[in-house]
C-alpha cells in the first residue's frame, strides 16, 4: 500500500489528490498529474482524516490544508440541508391542510427556524475548521 | 514471453468451449476497488495507475495503458456503511481515464466506503 499522495490546486479553486495504485512504478502514475499544475508531494499521515470539509481542501507548502472560508460555506450548506430535513414533515402537514395540524406544524417550524438561526450565528463566529467541526457536532448537523 | 495462438478453449470432455476472441473481449480492460472515505486508498486494481480524488464522491480513474478510444463500456458500483442509497455515474470519458461521481438519490455528492469500477473494450 503506497502512502504517497500528490496534491495540486485547480483553476476553479478546488484541490485534487492523486492516489497512486499499489505496486505501480512512479514513472507510470506521474503521467496522471495534469500539465500546468504545481504538484506537492505529501503522504497519508499529513492528509486530513475526515472529509467533512473536502470542498475546502487546498494544496499548500504545508501539504493539504483546509480553507476556513470555504469550510464555512460547507458548514452553512450542511446547516441548510439539515434544517430542510427537519422542516419536511411539517411542510407536509401544512400542504395537506389538515384541520388543527397547520397551527401545530407552524409552531414546530418556528422552533426549527429559531434553532437554526442560533446555529447560523455559531457557524459565523467560528475562526477555524476545528471550531466549525465542534459547532456542527454540537448542533447535531454533522 | 511465449505466445499461445489458439482460436478456441475447450474442457477435456469437449462439451464446453469458448472462443479466445470472446475471452479477450470479456476480460476487463481495467478495474479498481477503492475506499472513498477517510484516507482514500486503492485496495486492488488492474491496468489502473492511480485515482484522482477531485472532491466528495468525485474521482478520476487513470489507466496504465489507455483504451484505443472512448467507446468502452463502464460498469460502476459502490456502497456506503452509513446510508444505503448511492448512485454512481460517469461524468467525463477519455481514452486514458474516466471520471465518476457518487451521489445520493436527492443529488448530494457522497463518498463510498467501497467504490468499484471496471471497463470493457
Amino acid at each position: 500500500m503506497t502512502t504517497k499522495r500528490i496534491l495540486w490546486n485547480n483553476p476553479d479553486g478546488t484541490g485534487s489528490v492523486l492516489i497512486p495504485a499499489p505496486g505501480v512504478p512512479e514513472h507510470v502514475w506521474r503521467k496522471d498529474i495534469p500539465m500546468g499544475v504545481n504538484p506537492i508531494e505529501t503522504d497519508t499521515d499529513h492528509m486530513p482524516k475526515d472529509r467533512l470539509f473536502r470542498a475546502a481542501w487546498k494544496a499548500s507548502a504545508d501539504g493539504c490544508t483546509e480553507c476556513p472560508v470555504k469550510a464555512k460555506e460547507v458548514a452553512h450548506a450542511l446547516r441548510r440541508a439539515k434544517r430542510a430535513e427537519e422542516f419536511a414533515p411539517h411542510d407536509e402537514a401544512i400542504a395537506k391542510r389538515l384541520p388543527g395540524a397547520e397551527e401545530t406544524a407552524e409552531a414546530a417550524r418556528q422552533q426549527i427556524r429559531d434553532k437554526y438561526a442560533q446555529v447560523q450565528l455559531q457557524i459565523d463566529a467560528c475562526q477555524t475548521t476545528n471550531e466549525l467541526r465542534a459547532a456542527l457536532k454540537t448542533c447535531g448537523v454533522a | 514471453m511465449s505466445t499461445l495462438k489458439i482460436n478456441t478453449l475447450s474442457n477435456v470432455a469437449g462439451s464446453q468451449s469458448i472462443s479466445t476472441d470472446r475471452v479477450a473481449q470479456g476480460t476487463a480492460a481495467a478495474w479498481v476497488n477503492f475506499n472513498g472515505t477517510g484516507t482514500v486508498a486503492i485496495r486492488a486494481g488492474g491496468n489502473v495507475s492511480s485515482i484522482t480524488d477531485n472532491g466528495s464522491g468525485d474521482y478520476t480513474i487513470n489507466f496504465t495503458n489507455a483504451m484505443p478510444d472512448t467507446s468502452y463500456a463502464k460498469v460502476l458500483g459502490g456502497s456506503n456503511d452509513v446510508n444505503g442509497a448511492r448512485v454512481a455515474s460517469v461524468t467525463t470519458v477519455a481514452a486514458g481515464s474516466v471520471r465518476i461521481l457518487y451521489s445520493t438519490l436527492p443529488g448530494a455528492n457522497v463518498d463510498p466506503t467501497t467504490a468499484n469500477a471496471a471497463v470493457f473494450r
